[in-house]
């Protein structure tokens, strides 16, 4: 074997781990079903994928689709963490829900493979490569509870919109090919700047917009974000937190390599555009989430709120402005990870709907302590309280947009938290109201509870650890960061 | 033999794309809708082709064989979803099916 091969090799480790699970897995099941061994089995193969990530490489270009660097690697990691997370919070949640229970896992390594597939892409194919394993083992994965109807009509409106919003992408990029010739994202920058006719340059620019269009749908960005609340409410808890974390997580990741503000900066209009769909998101996801009552709709809604937040920084640009995207998008994981993983808790699947009511809350200090002492944290952090990552993202964002002088985007965000403030804090406050009858303790100790107890630790952990002492994934930030140009 | 203009070849594609765009507004029925997506992406694929005709590469053409996959693939389980939706809710119709509400 060639010493080139070998690097790259070694450079592709965490895709090749991923996809070898996924071949595992798929042998386990056929072999014998043993929920605990399939769940134990991708448990370790995202542990060693995130070992894999941490390895110190040099950036390795796997042929002209994927490229392996310190940027891919960091957000390979995020995704190999919730991975891992994911199976913790999803092994007592399928237990309890029964029918088949192993492939959900195989679902969750395929999206992850998409996933990771995704931040190593500078490509076109690879882009949307990437992009659709993501969302087809998605599909599966909201559908999984499938006798019940609230999942199902979740996965068939995520179905039709996604492939409708990845129809818009391909087409984007093609128009895009036919203007530039090229389907490699480097060569593409020198290509837009270089465009001698006008035809080519509208050409080239209405395929960015189509581009943008698709990956906003990924990212409920308004007004391409009417799917978020119907599948946040329909799909199973913990398939809910992983959608939001990494489905849309891997999106950002990829924006920032390709579509940034340099690109931007070369057409005005698009930039101007994206600005009012940023402020809009930020209305429009915080207000929508003060009238609703239902739990998992309110984080849907505060998810196209935190979107919105996420998209200035690509627009002012800067060296602060990438930083807060990458700071954003782990602390954004964290927090939604959390928030899920407490409703994942406190929900009997076998009925068919998820403790995503209010009422569900109403005394959940005196019945459920520890999950309220999770779930409190991570709704503070949401909210930007100091002392946890959610407020590091939120602080990163506003000095990028204060650095730029983006007075109009800073004061959008300010007001839109404000906002937050109340529903989060409305979430809080009902934990600790008294409920007639039901002020005695619930939950039982068993194999279940306890996995999913251990990854709400683990993210508090997290929550808190790097909101309080954030130098080293400010470290990895930089150094994920160094690699980008 | 004469080619086909860049721009014409285009036309159609947009033209195409936007028809499967409208059928998937207008249309109530599930199936429809995955047809109207199918015509959707196949416009898109075709938009490569041209672009590939354009540069004379047959990186385009690859594209093409991609997005024909994918398509696939995303309509394999759209199939399946319907079958387990109707086998629910005993229709594929859009009001029907759509029961969650702010």
């Amino acid at each position: 074997m060639s010493a080139t091969v070998q690097t790259q090799l070694i450079a592709g480790l965490p895709l090749l781990l991923i996809a070898a699970g996924i071949v595992l897995v798929m042998l386990l099941v056929a072999g014998s079903r043993n929920h605990r061994a399939v769940a134990q089995l991708t448990t370790l193969g995202f542990v060693l994928t995130f070992a894999a990530c941490l390895l110190p490489q040099p950036a390795v270009g796997v042929t002209p689709l994927l490229l392996f660097d310190d940027y891919a690697r960091f957000g390979m990691a995020i995704v190999a963490v919730c991975g891992a997370l994911t199976v913790l919070l999803l092994y007592g949640y399928v237990e309890s829900l029964g029918g088949y229970r192993e492939e959900i896992y195989l679902l969750l390594l395929i999206a992850a493979l998409g996933a990771m597939t995704l931040c190593a892409a500078r490509h076109a194919a690879s882009l949307v490569l990437g992009l659709e394993t993501l969302s087809v083992a998605l599909f599966g994965m909201i559908a999984y509870p499938h006798r019940h109807t609230l999942p199902l009509e979740a996965a068939i409106k995520y179905l039709v919109l996604s492939a409708a919003a990845s129809g818009a992408l391909m087409f984007g990029l093609a128009l895009v090919y036919t203007a530039t010739g090229h389907l490699q994202f480097e060569s593409l920058h020198v290509a837009f700047s270089s465009l001698s006719s006008s035809a080519d340059r509208s050409l080239a620019w209405a395929g960015v917009a189509l581009v943008w269009a698709g990956l906003a749908f990924k990212l409920s960005i308004v007004p391409f974000h009417l799917w978020t609340a119907d599948v946040y409410h329909g799909a199973p808890a913990p398939v809910a937190g992983f959608l939001a974390a990494v489905s849309k997580g891997a999106v950002a990741v990829l924006l920032l390599r390709w579509l940034d503000a340099a690109a931007l900066q070369q057409a005005p209009a698009l930039a101007q555009m994206l600005a009012l769909l940023a402020v809009l998101s930020i209305a429009v996801g915080n207000l929508a989430a003060l009238v609703q009552n239902n739990v998992k709709r309110v984080l849907a809604y505060s998810s196209i709120a935190h979107f919105g937040y996420l998209l200035v920084p690509f627009l002012v640009g800067g060296a602060t402005a990438r930083e807060a995207v990458l700071v954003y998008v782990a602390s954004y994981a964290v927090m939604t990870l959390g928030s899920f993983g407490a409703i994942t808790v406190l929900s009997e699947p076998a009925t068919g709907e998820d403790a995503d009511h209010l009422y569900d809350y109403r005394g959940l200090f005196w019945r459920r302590p520890l999950v309220t002492s999770t779930f409190t944290p991570m709704l503070l952090a949401q909210a930007g309280m100091p002392l946890t990552m959610g407020f590091l993202a939120k602080f990163y964002v506003l000095a990028a947009a204060v650095e730029q002088q983006a007075w109009a985007l800073a004061l959008a965000v300010v007001i839109g938290s404000a906002i937050g403030l109340y529903y989060y804090l409305r979430l809080i406050v009902v934990q600790f109201l008294p409920r007639p009858g039901g002020m005695r303790r619930e939950g039982v100790l068993s194999e279940t509870s306890l996995t999913a107890g251990a990854a709400l630790v683990v993210l508090t952990a997290l929550l808190l650890g790097f909101g309080v002492a954030p130098q080293s994934l400010l470290a990895g930030v930089t150094q994920a960061l160094s690699s980008l140009n | 033999m004469s080619t086909v203009p860049l721009l014409h070849a285009l036309a159609v594609c947009a033209l195409l794309f936007a028809l499967g765009l409208a059928g998937l507004l207008i249309r109530r029925g599930l199936v429809f809708s995955l047809m109207c997506l199918e015509i959707m992406l196949n416009a898109a694929g075709l938009a490569f082709v041209v672009g590939a005709a354009r540069w004379a590469e047959p990186d385009g053409q690859v594209m093409f064989l991609l997005v024909l996959t994918l398509a696939a693939a995303e309509v394999a389980v759209g199939l399946a979803l319907l079958l387990q939706i109707h086998r629910r809710f005993r229709s594929l119709d859009h009001d029907v099916i759509a029961r969650m509400k702010a």
